[in-house]
C-alpha cells in the first residue's frame, strides 16, 4: 500500500507525531488506571423469601422451596421414581397483555446451579389446583410452583439459590423495529432453605 | 475537497453550460443501465411476493369437467363421486350437528413415474360455493363414518383391512374426502378443489372439479 | 490522488466553506427530524378498528359475533374428568367474567379470538380451553366453519376494580390480532353503576356442571 519513503515522510509529519504521542498516553493511563484488568461485576441484590422484587415485566416474590419424591398435587411414581424441587412464586403479570406462564416466567425464574449456571425449571404448576399453568394476565398475584426434575444423583442442600432475569420493554428490539420485552442481566438473587421432604408418600 | 474557489472562469461557465448535452452523451449506457437494474430492483420483490402469496392462496383454478381427467402435479386426477348423506343415513355413525350435513367425495389419482407418495400426502381439499365461502376437507367437528373406509390423504393412508397403503406410479389411489356443510347448501355451484400449494411448481394452480 | 505534490509541499489543512458546513448541518437536522418522526412498527402494523356499541351481532372480516349476555362470578364448580374424578372449584385471583356469544365464520373456516381491553389499557386474553374445561362451550379455540354457527361463553379472569369500562374485542385467528384485519372493539357499557350490580350479582360459586 504505502512505500517506504511514503512512512517516512509521515513519520517526520509533526501531525502524525503529535498524534502518536496522544495515543501512547492513552494506552499507559488506561493501563494505569487499571483499564485493561478484568472487569468487576456489580454484586447482584440478595434477597430472602418473601421480598417482593419487581423485574420489569414479571414481579415475583418466592415464598418457599422444598424437595419432595412427588409433584404438587401428585403421587410418587413407583415404576420411575424421581425427586423434584419445587420453588412455590407469587407471580404477578407487569406487562399490558396476557402471557403465558411458560414463556417469561420460566425464562426469567431460574436455580442456579453449584457451577452458577441458571437453570430453568421443568414445570410450572397452579398451586391452587395443581393444573398446569396456564395464561397469567395483568395485575393478577398468581401461585406457582416451579417444579424442576432432580438428576438420579442429587444430592440434597439444605439451601438453594434462586435467580431473577431482569426484562424490560424495549421499543425496536427487532430489525423491523417491533417492540418487545427483552431479557436483560441477571437481577437478584434468593438464598431459600429447602425443606426436605422426601420422607412422605404423598403430597399433603 | 478542493482547494480551488467555488465561483467558475468566464471559460468554465461555457463548458458548464454545454457539459450537460456531453454528460448525456456519456453517460448514456449507465443511464440505461440504471433504468433496466432499477426496474427489475422494483418489480422482483413484487413478483417473489405474489409467489409467496400464491402458496398460501392459489388463485389459477385449473377447470375439470366432471368425470374427465386432469393432469397436476405430476399425478392424473379424477373426481370419482359426490354424495350427500342423509341426515340419518347409517354411514354416519357419531353425533351431527342439526344445521349440518356430510359430502363424501371420492377421488382417483395415478401418479406418474417419479412421483412420491409424500408428495401428494400434502395436498388440501376444500369445496367452494358460488359466494365463495370456502370449507375444508375432513374437519374436527365431523362424524365418524363407517362403510368403506378410504385413505382421507391423496397419497397414503389406510384400507378397509387397516393395511398401509400408498399410491404406486401408474396404480389408480382411491382417496375420500369428507365434508361438513350447512345443511341448507344445494350441490349445485358447489365445486371441488384439490391444491398442492407447497410444492415448488404449483405457482397458484389448483384443481378445480365441478361436482 | 496528489502524493508526489504532498510529499513536497507541506500539508495544508482544506478550506473549508461555511456553505457546506450549513448544507451538512441542515441535511442532519433534516434526518433527525424524519427520524424521529417516523411511525414506529406498532402504529404500521395496527389492526383496523371497528367500533360497536352494546350487545347484539358485529361483523368483522371473516366473522360476526353476536353477543347475548355477559356475567360475572368469584369461582366456578365444574364436573371431574379423567384427570380429577371428583367435581372441582375452579378460583382465580381475580373475579370470572363469562360472555355468552355465537360465532360464524363468513368466508373461511377458522378461529375467532377474544379479548377483553380494561380502561386502563390492560388486554386481558380469554381463558384457555382448558380452564375451564367446557367442550363444547368454551370459544376459545374452537374452530368455527362458514355456514354453520358456534354457541358458547369466553371466559376472562380480571380483577374485580377493573370490570369498569371495559371493552370487548373480536379478531380473526389464534394468536395475536393481525395488523390490517378487523377488530371489532364492543363497548359493553358497564360503567359504574353497572360494575357494581356485576360484582353484587356475582355468585360465589358458579355452577357449571351439566
Amino acid at each position: 500500500m504505502a512505500n517506504k519513503d511514503e512512512l517516512v515522510q509521515t513519520a517526520r509529519n509533526p501531525w502524525w507525531q503529535g498524534a502518536a504521542a496522544v495515543a501512547l498516553v492513552a494506552v499507559v493511563a488506561t493501563a494505569a488506571l487499571g483499564g485493561f484488568g478484568q472487569a468487576k461485576s456489580k454484586p447482584l441484590p440478595e434477597y430472602k423469601a418473601g421480598h417482593r422484587y419487581q423485574g420489569g415485566a414479571l414481579a415475583v416474590t418466592p415464598l418457599r422451596a422444598w424437595v419432595a419424591r412427588y409433584k404438587p398435587g401428585g403421587r410418587i411414581d413407583a415404576f420411575n421414581p424421581k425427586s423434584y424441587l419445587v420453588l412455590q412464586v407469587e407471580v404477578e403479570n407487569r406487562t399490558p397483555r396476557s402471557f403465558s406462564a411458560f414463556g417469561y416466567p420460566q425464562q426469567d425464574l431460574i436455580l442456579v446451579s453449584s457451577k452458577r449456571e441458571p437453570i430453568q425449571s421443568d414445570l410450572l404448576m397452579r398451586s391452587d389446583d395443581h393444573s398446569v399453568a396456564g395464561d397469567l394476565h395483568p395485575r393478577l398475584k398468581q401461585r406457582i410452583d416451579l417444579v424442576w426434575t432432580l438428576p438420579k444423583n442429587y444430592v440434597y442442600t439444605p439451601q438453594a439459590t434462586f435467580g431473577v432475569f431482569a426484562r424490560a420493554y424495549k421499543a425496536k428490539a427487532y430489525l423491523n423495529d417491533e417492540g418487545a420485552w427483552v431479557q436483560g442481566k441477571p437481577a437478584a438473587k434468593y438464598t431459600m432453605a429447602v425443606q426436605d421432604l422426601r420422607d412422605r408418600a404423598v403430597a399433603p | 475537497m478542493s482547494s480551488a474557489p467555488m465561483t467558475p472562469e468566464p471559460s468554465e461557465l461555457d463548458t458548464a453550460r454545454t457539459a450537460p448535452a456531453g454528460w448525456w452523451r456519456r453517460n448514456a449506457l449507465w443511464l440505461l443501465g440504471t433504468l433496466v437494474l432499477g426496474a427489475w430492483a422494483i418489480y422482483a420483490p413484487y413478483r417473489e411476493a405474489l409467489q409467496a402469496y400464491q402458496n398460501r392462496h392459489p388463485s389459477h383454478a385449473i377447470d375439470v369437467p366432471k368425470g374427465e381427467w386432469a393432469q397436476y402435479e405430476g399425478a392424473r386426477w379424477r373426481l370419482v363421486s359426490a354424495e350427500a348423506l342423509a341426515p340419518r343415513d347409517p354411514r354416519i355413525g357419531g353425533p351431527l350437528r342439526k344445521d349440518a350435513g356430510v359430502l363424501l367425495l371420492q377421488f382417483e389419482v395415478i401418479a406418474d413415474s417419479g412421483t412420491q407418495a409424500k408428495a401428494l400426502d400434502l395436498c388440501k381439499g376444500q369445496v367452494s360455493d358460488a359466494q365463495g365461502r370456502l370449507w375444508d376437507a375432513n374437519p374436527a367437528g365431523l362424524p365418524r363414518l363407517s362403510g368403506a373406509k378410504l385413505p382421507n390423504t391423496c397419497g397414503s393412508g389406510y384400507d378397509a383391512q387397516y393395511k398401509s397403503i400408498i399410491a404406486l406410479p401408474g396404480r389408480p389411489f382411491r382417496f375420500q374426502h369428507a365434508y361438513l356443510l350447512p345443511r341448507t347448501q344445494r350441490l349445485e355451484g358447489l365445486q371441488a378443489r384439490i391444491d398442492l400449494r407447497n410444492s415448488q411448481t404449483s405457482k397458484g394452480r389448483y384443481l378445480r372439479f365441478a361436482l | 490522488m496528489s502524493a508526489p505534490a504532498a510529499a513536497r509541499t507541506a500539508w495544508r489543512l482544506p478550506r473549508w466553506r461555511w456553505r457546506d458546513a450549513l448544507w451538512i448541518l441542515l441535511a442532519l437536522i433534516a434526518v433527525v427530524a424524519l427520524r424521529k418522526g417516523e411511525s414506529s412498527y406498532e402504529q404500521r402494523d395496527t389492526p383496523l378498528v371497528q367500533h360497536a356499541q352494546g350487545l347484539g351481532r358485529v361483523e368483522g372480516r371473516n366473522f360476526a359475533v353476536d353477543v347475548t349476555g355477559f356475567k360475572a362470578a368469584h369461582a366456578y364448580l365444574l364436573k371431574g374428568d379423567y384427570s380429577h374424578p371428583e367435581d372441582y372449584l375452579l378460583r382465580t385471583p381475580g373475579v370470572w367474567l363469562s360472555v355468552v356469544a355465537k360465532v360464524e365464520a363468513r368466508d373461511q373456516s377458522g378461529y375467532v379470538g377474544a379479548q377483553l381491553l380494561t380502561r386502563d389499557g390492560l388486554t386481558y386474553v380469554a381463558s384457555s380451553q382448558d380452564r375451564p374445561k367446557l367442550k363444547g362451550i368454551n370459544l376459545r379455540e374452537r374452530v368455527v366453519v362458514p355456514g354453520l354457527p358456534e354457541s358458547g361463553a369466553w371466559f376472562f379472569e380480571v380483577p374485580a376494580d377493573r370490570l369498569q369500562g371495559a371493552h370487548l374485542q373480536f379478531y380473526w385467528g389464534n394468536g395475536l390480532p393481525r395488523g390490517g384485519d378487523s377488530l371489532v372493539d364492543v363497548d359493553l357499557g358497564i360503567d359504574a353503576a353497572r360494575a357494581r350490580k356485576l360484582m353484587a350479582e356475582a355468585k360465589p360459586v358458579l355452577d357449571l356442571r351439566p
